[in-house]
Formats: C-alpha cells, sequence, structure tokens
C-alpha cells in the first residue's frame, strides 16, 4: 500500500498543482493585460496630443494664407486702425472678404472668421452669432490677438459662452502691420470623433470643471475631475503628460475604464482645461471568466493537447490500478485463499510470512485467535499433557497403516505445546515410531503387571489420583496400554526421572481420552503411541492413524 | 468795454504783457500766492537701448508661436503701463483734492480703455462695460471692493480708490488675459504715458520736484529724475534702461 499512497500523494499534488496553476494563472494574464491597456491607453493619450498639434500647426497654416489672401485685408484693416471707431464701410468689406475666404476654405471649414484692426477691434466677422467677440469689441488683451498683431502666428484655445473653440491667428500686413486674422474651430463632437477614430477609444474635453465636448456618454466626469485636481499643478511640460502622469481606472457601476489625462494649454488650459481618453476595460474574468471565453477551436486537436493529456490520464489511472492490484487486491485474494483454507480445514493456520504488511497482521492476529482457542481446548487435557506430553497429531502427519511416521516439523513460535515439560520441539526432533501399533488383528504380547503407584506431575506436588471413571478397556487396548506404560517408565527411569507417582490407572486413563479426542477430531479409528526422549526426558506422541 | 479788451488781444506782442497783467491782477484779487504761479511739464520717455526685444511669450497654444515672415515682430513696449508722477513738489491743497465729476474707466472688449488708470486718492470711479457681452468683475485683492459684479453690456458700478500708491487690480471671472489696474495717488501732478513715451502734465506749481515712474504695480526703482519747474514749461528727457523696466517692485 506503501506505493499506492505516494502515487495517490503525487497525483493530488499534480491535481493541486493544476488547480493552483488554473485559479493563478487569470492574474498575470489579467496584470499583462493592464499593462498592455495602461500603454494603450498611454500611446492614444499621446496620439491625440500630436493630432491636436498637427491640427493647431494646419490652422495656422490656414491663418496665415487667409492673412495674404487676394481679397487684401490689409486695406481693409489699415484705414480703420487709424479712424476713432469702425467704419460701416470698413466691417461690410471685412465680412465679404471673410466670407469669401471662409467659402473657399477646403476641408473642415472654420467656425468662424474673426478681422481686427491693428488697436484689437473687430472690423468684421463671420460664422458666429454669439454675443461675444462682436464687431466694434476690442480683442485686444487676447494674449493671441496681441501676439498677432505684435507679428505672430499662433493658436489657442478659447471658451466661448461654455464652448471650446480652437482658435488660430495671423497678423495682417501691408506697408506695415494693419491688424490681425483670427480663425476658429468649434470643437465639436464630429472633431472629438476625429481625433480618437483610429484609435478605438473615448475621449472627453473639460473646462471651467465640466465637460465641453466627448464622444461618450460614459459618466467618469467625476473621477477624472478628481485625477486632474491632482496633477494640474505639476511643472512638467503639458506636451508630456500622457507620459508623465500614470493612467489610472474609473469604475462606473459594473464597469471599468482605462484612462489617461492631458492637460489643455492655453486660455482654455488655465482655465483648468485637459481631456482625457479612456476605454472600457475587460472584466476581470478568473477561471470561470476565463473558461467561459474559450472558443471551440481552443479545444480543437490543433490548439489542445487531447493526445499527450489522454495518454497522461490513462497512464496516471493504469499505474494507480496496478498498484492497487499489486499492494492489495492480490494480497487480499490471497489472504481470503487461505482464510478459506483454514475455514475448510485444510490449512491449520496462515502462513504470516506469506502475506505483508497490514494483511500479515491480519494473518499473524487470526492466527494468535486460533492459537488461544487451542489453548482453550486443550486447558481441559492439562492433566495428561503434564503427564504425557500433548498429541500433536495436527502438527503430525497422519500415518496410514503401514506408512512410516514421518517427523514432525518443528512447531511455530504460536503452536501449543504437548511435551510434558518446557522442551521445543525443533530442539530435539522425534525418534523414529515404535512398533508400537496396535491393530485389532494384532495381537500383542503378554505385559507383565505394573505395580501401582501415585500419579503426579512432573514437577508438581503429589495429589491424590481421582477415581477411576473410564470405560473398561479391550484386552488389545490393555495390552497396548501396559506396553507403552512399561515403554513409558522405562524411559523415564533411563532419563533418570522419578516414576515414584506414576500409576498405570492414571496413565491408561489419559491414554483412553487422548485417543478419544484423536479419534472425535480427525475420525480415525486407531491411535499410535510413541515413547521418546525430548530433552533429556520421557515424552509421549499420540498419532491417528488413517484407516486403510 | 469787453471789445476794448478783445482788441488788447490783436498784437501778439501786446498780448503777453496783457495777459500777464491780468494774471497778476486775478491772483491778488483771488488771494493765490506767487509762487504758486505755475507751467507744464512735458516730456518723454526714452529706453536705451531702444529696441526692448520681443514680448513675452504669455501663453502658449499647441505649438509655439512662429514669426511672421513679412515684416519684423513688433517689440515689446511698456509705456502704455507707465505713470509719470511728480513728488516733493509745493503741492497746493487743490491739486489734492478728487475732481468732482465721476471718472470712467471703460471696459472695451477683451481690455480696459487702458491698462493702468491713475487717479487722485479719494476719486470715484465707475466701471462701464462698453462691450457687447455681459462679464463679471472682481478685485482679488480687495473682494470687498468688487465682489464678483455682473456687468452688463453699458452697465456701471462705481468703486472709490481710498490709498495712495497702491493699483487695484481688476480682473473678469471668466477669462485670464482680462485685467485692468486702477492707481491711487496723491494729488492730480501725474500723467500717463502714450505708446511713444510722451507725457504732459499740466499747471504744475513752480519749485523742486521729484520725477518718478510708476510701471503696471510699482515704481520703477532707480528711476528718478529732479524738475526744477519755473516761470516757462519745462522739457524732460527720461531715459530707463529695459533692465529697470523688469525690475519692478511694488512699493512697499
Amino acid at each position: 500500500m506503501f506505493l499506492s499512497k505516494i502515487w495517490f500523494f503525487l497525483v493530488a499534488v499534480a491535481g493541486a498543482t493544476a488547480l493552483t496553476i488554473a485559479l493563478l494563472l487569470p492574474r498575470p494574464s489579467e496584470r499583462q493585460r493592464a499593462a498592455d491597456e495602461q500603454q494603450r491607453i498611454t500611446t492614444a493619450c499621446d496620439v491625440v496630443n500630436i493630432l491636436l498639434r498637427t491640427n493647431a500647426r494646419s490652422r495656422i497654416d490656414l491663418a496665415g494664407k487667409f492673412a495674404r489672401a487676394e481679397q487684401d485685408l490689409a486695406s481693409i484693416l489699415g484705414p480703420e486702425g487709424k479712424n476713432q471707431t469702425i467704419s460701416e464701410d470698413g466691417a461690410k468689406n471685412g465680412r465679404k472678404a471673410a466670407a469669401e475666404l471662409l467659402e473657399s476654405t477646403t476641408g473642415t471649414k472654420p467656425s468662424f472668421i474673426i478681422l481686427v484692426d491693428i488697436q484689437g477691434r473687430v472690423v468684421a466677422r463671420v460664422g458666429m452669432q454669439s454675443d461675444a467677440l462682436a464687431e466694434r469689441d476690442t480683442l485686444a488683451g487676447y494674449y493671441l490677438v496681441d501676439d498677432a498683431l505684435d507679428g505672430y502666428l499662433r493658436d489657442d484655445l478659447w471658451i466661448i459662452d461654455k464652448e471650446l473653440y480652437l482658435v488660430a491667428a495671423s497678423p495682417v500686413i501691408g506697408t506695415k502691420y494693419a491688424g490681425a486674422i483670427i480663425i476658429g474651430h468649434r470643437m465639436d463632437k464630429a472633431l472629438a470623433e476625429q481625433l480618437v477614430k483610429p484609435l478605438g477609444v473615448d475621449v472627453n474635453f473639460y473646462a471651467d470643471g465640466q465637460l465641453m465636448i466627448g464622444t461618450s456618454t460614459a459618466s467618469v466626469h467625476k473621477d477624472v475631475g478628481a485625477r486632474y485636481a491632482r496633477v494640474s499643478a505639476a511643472e512638467s511640460p503639458l506636451a508630456e503628460d500622457c507620459h508623465t502622469f500614470e493612467p489610472f481606472r474609473v469604475q462606473l457601476g459594473d464597469e471599468a475604464y482605462a484612462a489617461q489625462i492631458g492637460r489643455l494649454p492655453g486660455e482654455a488650459g488655465e482655465r483648468g482645461g485637459f481631456f482625457a481618453v479612456y476605454t472600457k476595460s475587460a472584466p476581470s474574468l478568473g477561471v470561470m471568466g476565463t473558461l467561459d471565453t474559450a472558443k471551440q477551436e481552443d479545444l480543437s486537436f490543433a490548439n489542445f493537447p487531447w493526445i499527450t493529456l489522454g495518454i497522461g490520464f490513462v497512464l496516471t489511472v493504469a499505474v494507480g490500478m496496478l498498484l492497487m492490484i499489486l499492494e492489495s487486491d492480490r494480497p487480499l485474494r490471497r489472504l481470503a485463499s487461505v482464510a478459506v483454507k483454514v475455514a475448510k480445514d485444510e490449512q491449520d493456520r496462515f502462513d504470516e510470512e506469506a502475506h505483508r504488511g497490514k494483511f500479515g497482521s491480519i494473518a499473524r492476529s487470526v492466527n494468535i485467535r486460533l492459537d488461544k482457542m487451542e489453548r482453550e481446548a486443550k486447558a481441559k487435557k492439562t492433566d495428561l499433557d503434564d503427564l504425557l506430553g500433548p498429541p500433536s497429531a495436527s502438527a503430525l502427519p497422519l500415518a496410514g497403516p503401514g506408512t512410516p511416521a514421518r517427523p514432525a516439523k518443528p512447531p511455530p513460535p504460536s503452536e501449543f505445546k504437548f511435551t510434558s515439560g518446557p522442551a521445543r520441539a525443533e530442539t530435539s526432533p522425534p525418534p523414529p515410531p515404535l512398533p508400537l501399533t496396535p491393530t485389532r488383528a494384532h495381537t500383542p504380547p503378554p505385559v507383565p503387571p505394573v505395580p501401582v503407584t501415585p500419579i503426579a506431575a512432573a514437577g508438581s506436588a503429589p495429589a491424590v489420583p481421582p477415581p477411576l471413571a473410564d470405560p473398561p478397556d479391550s484386552e488389545e487396548d490393555e495390552v497396548v496400554f501396559r506396553r507403552v506404560f512399561q515403554e513409558f517408565l522405562q524411559t523415564k527411569k533411563e532419563c533418570g526421572e522419578s516414576t515414584s507417582n506414576l500409576t498405570y490407572e492414571q496413565f491408561a486413563s489419559k491414554l483412553r481420552k487422548n485417543r478419544e479426542s484423536l479419534r472425535a477430531k480427525h475420525g480415525c479409528e486407531e491411535v499410535r503411541f510413541q515413547v521418546y526422549v525430548k530433552d533429556g526426558k520421557a515424552a509421549l506422541k499420540a498419532t491417528p492413524v488413517k484407516d486403510a | 468795454m469787453g471789445i476794448r479788451i478783445w482788441r488788447l488781444f490783436r498784437r501778439p506782442s501786446e498780448r503777453s504783457f496783457e495777459v500777464a497783467l491780468l494774471a497778476c491782477a486775478l491772483a491778488l484779487v483771488c488771494g493765490i500766492p506767487a509762487s504758486a504761479f505755475a507751467d507744464d511739464v512735458r516730456g518723454e520717455i526714452q529706453f536705451k537701448p531702444d529696441r526692448l526685444g520681443a514680448p513675452p511669450e504669455r501663453n502658449r497654444g499647441f505649438v509655439e508661436r512662429i514669426e511672421n515672415p513679412l515684416r519684423p515682430v513688433q517689440t515689446l513696449n511698456p509705456r502704455p503701463y507707465m505713470v509719470v508722477v511728480l513728488e516733493g513738489g509745493p503741492v497746493d491743497e487743490e491739486a489734492k483734492k478728487p475732481p468732482g465729476t465721476i471718472q470712467s474707466y471703460e471696459l472695451r472688449g477683451e481690455s480696459f480703455e487702458q491698462p493702468l488708470f491713475p487717479v487722485v486718492v479719494g476719486t470715484r470711479v465707475k466701471l462701464v462695460n462698453r462691450s457687447a457681452r455681459a462679464r463679471v468683475l472682481l478685485t482679488p485683492d480687495e473682494p470687498e471692493l468688487v465682489d464678483s459684479v455682473s456687468l452688463n453690456p453699458r452697465g456701471e458700478h462705481e468703486v472709490k480708490v481710498e490709498k495712495a500708491h497702491q493699483t487695484i487690480l481688476i480682473k473678469a471671472q471668466d477669462t485670464n488675459h482680462l485685467e485692468g489696474r486702477l492707481l491711487g495717488l496723491a494729488d492730480r501732478y501725474h500723467a500717463l504715458v502714450d505708446e511713444r513715451g510722451r507725457f504732459e502734465i499740466a499747471k504744475v506749481p513752480e519749485g523742486t520736484w521729484k520725477l518718478r515712474v510708476w510701471y503696471r504695480d510699482g515704481w520703477l526703482t532707480g528711476v528718478e529724475q529732479s524738475v526744477e519747474v519755473g516761470k516757462k514749461r519745462v522739457d524732460v528727457q527720461l531715459t530707463i534702461t529695459p533692465d529697470k523696466v523688469r525690475g519692478t517692485k511694488p512699493q512697499e
């Protein structure tokens, strides 16, 4: 059973390892996926930043192109800059020129075009109906306008009526600086989607603590705003925000989002403007979730080692079965077989050496019980045993008529001894059987009378012999018994033993009881008695003789 | 009688004498001391070197601003942020009094009419919104003065300048670039500087004055000039090095 236990331990270890791996594998996978997700969102944030910069460059180019257009804006703006107020003609000409420029635009048209004179006053505007940036208002003060009037081309982000505008400006130059042209693109959903469409993410633009525009309706604004509050004061360049700030996760009900923010530049940035790029995170799967996502082709022979798995399974089961057969089933069958033999009296006891481990223990335990039972059965024959030694019928081969009795095998340690003394059978093999086989046809020689003396067990105190109550023996028995008695007396004398307490009546009575016992046990008709010397003492052995 | 007086001014040579005579008479009548006779102080602020370099980049969009390829860009011009002030002379009590009328400081779109608006202490100034959209104004340094006051187009809000030599910054709530400054001064002997650096202070009493320059939020340190005001108009040439402008500090 040892190897079976080892095997099942190994199988259990392998199973536990497999289960641990199954439980553990999704976690590194999820970590890797989260890292990939963060990398992806960082890249998306970076791309949005790059696209916004590229877009700004394009808008600056467009403003510069407008400033140098054939509409000759300088001729309109120049005179107005010298006037106390903007003239109607100047405003009208300016609107016309701006409208033509707007119409001539290919691609995404600006949301508005504004012409300002050298004082920064709005001469004309098209494409905007708001009260803000109205004609004749002064736009000088806007950093972008001031820079344009100073001769710079640049871009900015303005917030006008709670909407975000991507603005660019260029100076209008004639013989000298005449004014500036300002173009603005409203950041609407289409423009935002255009930015992130190839990236597969969403983008929201925030300023003044609220959402300006976004591509998704996912309400992540609170968490994103809290994140911005933590990083808004960072001194790193805005263009590096996507790499400087750690991407983060936003939980919205059951859905999680990976997000990254980047601060917006310009006037919108000074008003807390930023954009957030985010994408929905795949849910955390775990073992069952991973199994749920498995596809049919994952289990195909091409993708799954079914053969290896099957061979491994069969080998595992086969080794387990083999070990169970070798260590459990076969010994058990062998023990059961012996038990049946013992039950059928074909075998006296279990061969303890033939069984190992627990089965050997069982055999020993049963043997002990058998021995105990036999001792208890023999306890009633103590007197004769003390005097004559045990009738080792079960230990001796049954000798048929004319068959010489074979020497008895040495009894096992648990075997009950029939000898009268403490001598051990294995130390002195029994002598060859005496030619004293009483048979009914055999006429025994005359036996001289034996003086009757009290019988006492060797080494025991003298006892008063009980009255004989045995049935009278036949003459043949009487002859045999007397002869055996004489031989026993003679042998005891030869061995230097005392014979003073030994009487023929007690001796014959014991022989009769012993004979009857053997007859009852073995179903034999005749019992042969042998006198022999054992350990220097006289002993007597009774052997049942089967009928011919 | 009126015709006869008019005839006295027919010839310029006669006119100066007559005017002086008339002024003396009026001064005697009105009891004005002879030392209070005043004339204008004019001048010009020049920078040495003249070009102050590019104007600072106050903010940036997605890309850095680009100089246009057609003309050199304008240089920094701090003069509109300057006020020339005369101190240390014989200031009469009348000059310390604020004007009787309310002064207007107008908001015109995305900026005030002038970036710095100097007034005598005690002057009441009304902030007037001349733009087409409503604005919410505030004075972040002195919230009790203008506390998120909404000014609709053509709307007004009156404030009183109480402290001398201190600017009151006025900002709009929804923009960062829009700002104006009220400057309180002890008397009327001051003048704004125009874009070319010129200034003029009218009717300065005769005496020795110290000319100082206030720039944005404080005095230009190390920029002072003594001015002797006599009976003739005084022309002052004040030369400032650019590093003085950059090193301005508010007065303590």
